[in-house]
């Protein structure tokens, strides 16, 4: 007698459905996502404009925002942070809200201060029915952060209890920044060091000849010859050295560049350079210092050598010690190279990075 | 008037910089120190009178400079400027070659340093925005015409704002972790890492505004039960730059070092590093926050979020092992009882 289908089947679809529960059911658990700051109604339009944008200054605060609904309004809480994230813990800026006024406001009003500590001011009224209209709110007499110029935020909650306690109807932050005339960014001054010769030392203290003579410039052999250049800053944001310049020439004849990574081959008209220690031919030498610059990758092969106007050849990412590069230059020519005395000018730029 | 008297002043310091050098010019230096980079606040009409601080850092030989003013562009997604260089090249719209006066040339004795007095001035019609530009401070060497001659040009960078009612616009491209290749400039969005742990998250805004944008970010890392493991409280702490129409990717560290270090000639040198995180197997959330908005404009804010997992191979391995384990048990299990049914069939 045959098994009945519906056994048979049931045997099957329970080994499947054990098997899919033993692979599913973890996958969906990790799946939920709890509540954040996304999930917040946001203030649109808002802004706040400072009387005096000078570190330390005592001056006006505007602020403007839109509600978004009419929902009931009661208390409004504006803190004094160094970043806008409304759910983090808030890190008071050196900014002072103890001694604010409140000087005026139009759009949704009848608000007057409830609170005030240097970090925070809670502005209260009797819960009433808002309006989705801009607003305005302005106040005399708050200290600006001091110290260097800098951006800074004052986070916005709405509530409708007239004590700024329960959950909120809006939460947003808006941004402004002090400034000077002569913007100070770090109390060290940033600076950059760079320089390039024949041969280079710490600090480009003893720098070395500028040019390279290569001589008779042959079809048989590959002519090569190395020069080097440094660099350190102390500018977090790092630097960028660029190669600039045309290929040797001869009034209107040229050695070919290579303008992608190719290796030395004799009887072929090449010039290009690289900043390794190479075998082929043997010249050059690998970056040397306690820095942390690093070399292009399309010059940052052995024995593969390349030459475009305005190339990146190093960088470094963040402030680095000194560094030195080597760059090791090849020349070939074919047998049927114009007679000439060839010769080019290459210029190293170190800028830094923004 | 007052133009000529500023002209006479600048011939004047550029004079005093050039005669006394001329007799010793042999032997030139390509070796300099400089200020990267300096930032203004201008409103139209307004002057600044300040100064480039110049170290000729060789020792033996004199350093002779060309200094000019060359605007730039980014070249790519990073903080890389493209410099402009050329007499004949068309000024740009944020262009600042009409509102900096400073010498020409300058030369700087061995070992000395020299303060180069800039004027920046800003034209009566200008717009609230930004404008940059470039001064290149170019060694000047003997040429030769039958040698390969090297040359070392140096740069600061120049950031002027313009403040009042201008246009700020950052349109959000792409967010998530970020693997950057060794150079630093490129590198690869990611969802799976299977090696090593996350270390850097990157965001990707697009410029459309008039204003060169320094965006303030916070990154929160949630695991898969939402508690916070990482909040970046500074994501831009580099303070870096997205130039007008730049599409820039910037870096952030999960979990930033911050490396102090001293140069041999005294200089403190502050380095932002990645460090290691602490990430366990499994999926993780993060929430990009971005705020940008000039004193009195609008707030603007930028919200994404992205999520990765951290699976590694041994993980992996033992989730698939477990699985087999508990499907394997499940077959047992099954058959047992299949068995047993059997047996009690033919019992009956």
């Amino acid at each position: 007698m045959k098994i009945r289908p519906a056994k048979h089947i049931y045997t099957r679809a329970g080994r499947f459905l054990f098997a899919a529960m033993l692979v599913l059911l973890p996958i969906a658990t990790v799946l939920t996502d709890k509540i954040s700051a996304f999930d917040y109604v946001r203030l649109p339009n808002r802004s706040l404009t400072i009387g005096d944008t000078t570190p330390a200054a005592t001056t006006s605060y505007v602020f403007s925002w839109q509600y978004p609904t009419a929902t009931t309004l009661g208390s409004i809480k504006l803190l004094l942070c160094t970043d806008p994230y409304v759910l983090d813990t808030c890190t008071l800026t050196s900014g002072d809200f103890s001694a604010a006024t409140l000087t005026g406001q139009s759009g949704v009003t009848g608000f007057s201060i409830l609170s005030q500590s240097a970090g925070e001011i809670i502005l209260s009224r009797a819960p009433s029915g808002g309006s989705n209209i801009q607003s305005t709110y302005s106040f005399a007499n708050i200290d600006n952060p001091g110290g260097l110029p800098d951006v800074f935020y004052v986070r916005i909650w709405t509530y409708p209890t007239a004590d700024a306690t329960g959950p909120p109807n809006e939460i947003s932050s808006v941004a402004t920044a002090t400034t000077e005339v002569i913007n100070i960014t770090t109390i060290v001054p940033p600076i950059l060091f760079f320089c390039t010769g024949l041969t280079v030392d710490n600090y480009c203290q003893n720098v070395v000849g500028n040019q390279i003579d290569y001589g008779d410039l042959s079809s048989t052999s590959t002519d090569f010859a190395t020069s080097q250049f440094g660099v350190a800053t102390n500018a977090v944001s790092g630097y960028v050295v660029t190669i600039n310049g045309n290929t040797m020439t001869s009034g209107n004849k040229a050695i070919t560049a290579l303008n992608a990574p190719a290796a030395a081959a004799v009887g072929v008209g090449q010039f290009g350079l690289n900043l390794r220690a190479n075998t082929a031919p043997p010249v050059g030498q690998d970056t040397t210092g306690a820095g942390t610059g690093v070399v292009d990758a399309n010059y940052n092969n052995p024995d593969q050598y390349q030459f475009n106007d305005g190339d990146l050849v190093a960088n470094a990412a963040t402030g680095t010690l000194f560094n030195t590069f080597t760059s090791s230059y090849i020349v070939n020519v074919p047998p049927d190279q114009p007679a000439g005395v060839y010769s080019t000018t290459i210029v190293y730029i170190c800028t830094a990075s923004f | 008037m007052k133009k000529l008297v500023r002209t006479i002043s600048l011939l004047a310091v550029t004079a005093g910089f050039l005669l006394p050098q001329i007799g010793q010019l042999n032997a030139q230096s390509n070796a300099l120190s400089i200020t990267p980079r300096k930032d203004y606040t201008l409103r139209a009409g307004e002057v600044v009178n300040d100064t480039l601080t110049i170290t000729n850092t060789n020792r033996d030989s004199p350093l002779q400079l060309r200094l000019s003013v060359v605007d730039f562009t980014a070249q790519d997604e990073t903080g890389t400027p493209q410099l402009l260089r050329g007499e004949t090249t068309q000024k740009t719209a944020w262009s600042l070659r009409d509102f900096i006066e400073m010498p020409e040339q300058v030369v700087v004795d061995a070992g000395a340093t020299v303060q180069v007095p800039v004027v920046v001035r800003m034209g009566t019609e200008v717009g609230a925005g930004s404008y940059y530009s470039a001064i290149e401070y170019a060694a000047v060497n003997d040429i030769r015409d039958d040698q390969v001659n090297i040359s070392a040009s140096g740069v600061t960078l120049m950031f002027v704002k313009v403040p009042g009612q201008a246009r700020e616009q950052l349109n959000f491209l792409q967010f998530g972790a970020f693997i950057p290749d060794p150079g630093g400039t490129g590198g690869a969005f990611t969802g799976l890492f299977f090696n090593d742990r996350p270390k850097v998250l990157a965001y990707r805004l697009k410029n459309e505004g008039n204003i060169a944008e320094q965006p303030k970010a916070v990154i929160v890392v949630k695991n898969s039960g939402g508690k916070e493991m990482y909040v970046i409280q500074n994501a831009n702490p580099k303070s870096q730059i997205a130039l007008l129409g730049q599409a820039r990717r910037f870096d952030a560290c999960i979990s930033p070092e911050t490396v102090q270090q001293t140069t041999d000639n005294g200089v403190e040198i502050d380095a932002v590093i990645c460090g290691d995180t602490n990430f366990k197997p499994g999926r993780y959330t993060a929430e990009l926050s971005v705020l940008y908005g000039e004193n009195g404009n609008e707030t603007r804010e930028i919200t994404a979020k992205a999520t990765f997992w951290y699976l590694p191979w041994w993980f992996v391995g033992l989730v698939v092992a477990g699985i087999g384990l508990a499907v394997g048990v499940g077959f047992y299990i099954v058959s047992r009882v299949k068995n047993y049914r059997g047996r009690k069939t033919r019992r009956r």
